[in-house]
């Protein structure tokens, strides 16, 4: 798995989150990397979707949802920890 | 007549599933009431419900519900025909507050607190409900919507200690946790089969929601059906994925309860990616929209046997792709697979249809699944434009009739007339679902689309023409609304909102379809047209809409 810190993958991801939330007329200042994306209604399963899937195109890595751990939250560090180089 | 699809008898037995005879005797009942009365007297100690992380048994769940029964019943509301609100967000208040309800012969009217609160407050007004119950998270939407409800309503706060401040100064009345009567069930009335058990409200294409009254006589043939077809019992942990304002919900609660066995609400997190979930629990019986898998797929969330304990799967509330179907076929290789059909209107779900296991069969399926045949009891019939059944393999509008189709929409005798019909060789009334389907001689029904402009994002009924409305009014301009863009799988995945010159920006105009619609209904984009495409009727092209849309999609991100 990819460390964490400043992760490229957390700016990724986050870039998506931002752009589409900007799209649909909402602001993101109060986003963090712990913010739960589900439980603030910021994006549902297809947003989620695309967010990672764009991540996957700029980064090359893959996203493993077996590990993670969903039921703790949705946030973009646990999205990004998530996140493994191709084998 | 011959054009009939035959009744769907496929027994338990054929299906490879245990015998339902030991759990089905709730299903006898009259009401969704009474069901749950009896299952809970005779499961009192097994769980009967799994949420936030708590397991509530069959005897707490009807002691928590008991108390709000008892309160409608003494506000004049058990008679069958009042209507009572339920706020909320699928937690613990919301499952008591609909068994309250249903206990007391009250119509459970349910609202998501999620949901824009002028639209509850419509909903609210339209279905003249005559009390609400809120849980004490859901306290701020419940004042919003109260606030915009002219008439007086019984507010029930189970969960809450005290009144809220801001309640004094409202025509509504309070009752919190401490004032609800304490008493037997077996003084709460028995209720019968004419009942209302539930008023949904669905999309409009006038620009408002609709209400569907479904009776106890329309839910329960098709519970029967249900527990005879997928015999559960107390061994069984069955999932509840679906909003409650989703009629496919009234399945997971009531099909469940109804056999002694265990309801699973799944966190929204875990839907993603619920491996784990599935398998810490235990589950038997999946039942979600194709959507759901497809996000799963999507994830690659859903991989051969990942799902060996479950004995269940079933999908409704959209077109099931093949390609679906199979990938979760392989992850729950223990698994019987069903397509189930139906609108609202007939009652949760009225045809099904099993997907084969022979690999001579599974080659033989179109892209898009048959729908199969209709429920035991019920008909389902393609009808041509002239009004006469449609023949085999011939396209017709999909007709539905028997005991699950409802009586019509609420208070709406204009809309009801033109989708509840006679037809001279028949005496039945019929539903126009407005949906395109044929008859295969090897498939049953198979659906092909809309007649309309309806379109289901992710399960959920929307008419583009309420979003045309709300865009219209926001921007005084042309408006229009197409579904995009479409998935591999053919699945809609949002709304691209189209204006003409408007000086109100995208911002302004998206916030005011937020005001208005639905979260699924919002669009995840506008685009701006100088020059409006109309038909040679003079009315929005919307076929060169989407060619604008083919030629320069939207990036949602």
């Amino acid at each position: 798995m990819m460390t964490i810190g400043d992760s490229p993958l957390v700016q990724l991801l986050s870039s998506a989150l931002v752009r589409r939330l900007r799209q649909d007329g909402r602001g993101a200042a109060r986003i963090g990397p712990d913010s739960d994306l589900i439980e603030l209604g910021l994006v549902d399963s297809q947003a989620l979707l695309d967010m990672i899937l764009e991540a996957e195109a700029g980064s090359g890595w893959m996203f493993d949802a077996e590990g993670m751990d969903f039921e703790s939250g949705v946030t973009l560090r646990r999205l990004a920890a998530s996140f493994a180089a191709p084998a | 007549m011959d054009h009939y699809v035959a009744e769907n008898g496929i027994a338990p037995a054929a299906m490879g599933m245990p015998d339902a005879s030991d759990g089905a005797a709730a299903f006898s009942a009259a009401t969704l009431g009474m069901l749950f009365r009896r299952s809970a007297l005779r499961h009192a100690g097994r769980p009967a419900l799994w949420v936030d992380g708590q397991s509530i048994t069959y005897d707490e769940l009807l002691a928590a519900a008991c108390p709000i029964a008892h309160a409608l019943v003494a506000a004049g509301l058990g008679d069958g025909t009042a209507r009572c609100a339920v706020l909320g967000g699928r937690g613990l208040g919301d499952f008591t507050g609909i068994l309250g309800a249903s206990l007391a012969r009250c119509i459970y009217v349910p609202l998501n607190a999620r949901h824009p609160p002028q639209r509850l407050a419509r909903i609210m007004r339209d279905a003249e409900a005559q009390a609400l119950i809120a849980d004490r998270e859901h306290i701020n939407e419940a004042r919003a919507v109260l606030e915009d409800t002219p008439h007086p309503v019984l507010v029930l706060l189970p969960d809450s200690p005290s009144v809220p401040d801001w309640a004094g100064g409202t025509r509504h009345r309070f009752l919190c946790g401490g004032d609800l009567p304490d008493a037997p069930v077996t003084s709460l009335p028995p209720g019968n089969s004419a009942d209302g058990a539930y008023l949904l409200f669905t999309s409009g294409s006038t620009g408002a929601p609709k209400g569907v009254l479904v009776r106890n006589r329309n839910v329960m043939p098709y519970l029967r059906s249900v527990a005879a077809r997928y015999a559960p019992g107390p061994a069984d942990r069955c999932t509840q994925l679906f909003d409650l304002t989703f009629d496919l919900s009234v399945h997971d609660l009531f099909l469940t309860w109804g056999a002694g066995a265990a309801l699973y609400r799944v966190p929204d997190n875990v839907r993603f990616a619920p491996r784990a979930f599935v398998h810490r629990h235990a589950l038997t019986m999946w039942f979600s929209v194709p959507s759901t898998a497809a996000t799963m797929l999507g994830l690659r969330a859903l991989r051969p046997n990942d799902f060996p304990g479950l004995r269940l799967g079933l999908f409704c509330g959209e077109a099931l792709p093949k390609r679906l179907a199979l990938a979760w076929a392989a992850a729950a290789p223990n698994a019987v697979i069903e397509n189930l059909y139906g609108p609202t209107e007939a009652t949760i779900a009225l045809t099904a249809w099993r997907l084969p296991r022979e690999q001579h069969a599974l080659d033989a399926l179109p892209e898009v699944l048959p729908i199969g045949a209709p429920l035991p009891g019920q008909a389902a019939l393609p009808v041509t434009a002239s009004g006469t059944p449609a023949g085999e393999d011939e396209e017709g509008e999909l007709c539905l009739a028997g005991s699950q189709v409802t009586d019509g929409y609420w208070r709406r005798p204009d809309l009801t007339g033109q989708r509840f019909v006679r037809f001279p060789w028949d005496d039945r009334v019929w539903y126009r679902t407005g949906d395109r389907a044929r008859i295969s001689r090897g498939h049953g029904l198979v659906y092909l689309g809309r007649l309309d402009r309806q379109v289901k994002i992710a399960g959920h009924r929307v008419e583009l023409q309420e979003v045309e409305a709300v865009l219209h009014r926001a921007a005084d301009a042309n408006a229009a609304a197409i579904a995009w863009p479409l998935g591999p799988d053919g699945l809609a995945r949002g709304i691209v909102g189209f204006v003409g010159t408007c000086p109100r920006p995208d911002d302004a105009l998206l916030q005011a379809c937020r005001d208005a619609l639905p979260p699924y209904a919002v669009p995840s984009a506008i685009r701006r047209v100088s020059d409006w495409p109309l038909n040679n009727s003079g009315k929005t092209d919307h076929r060169r809409l989407l060619a604008m849309m083919e030629a320069e999609p939207c990036h949602r991100t």
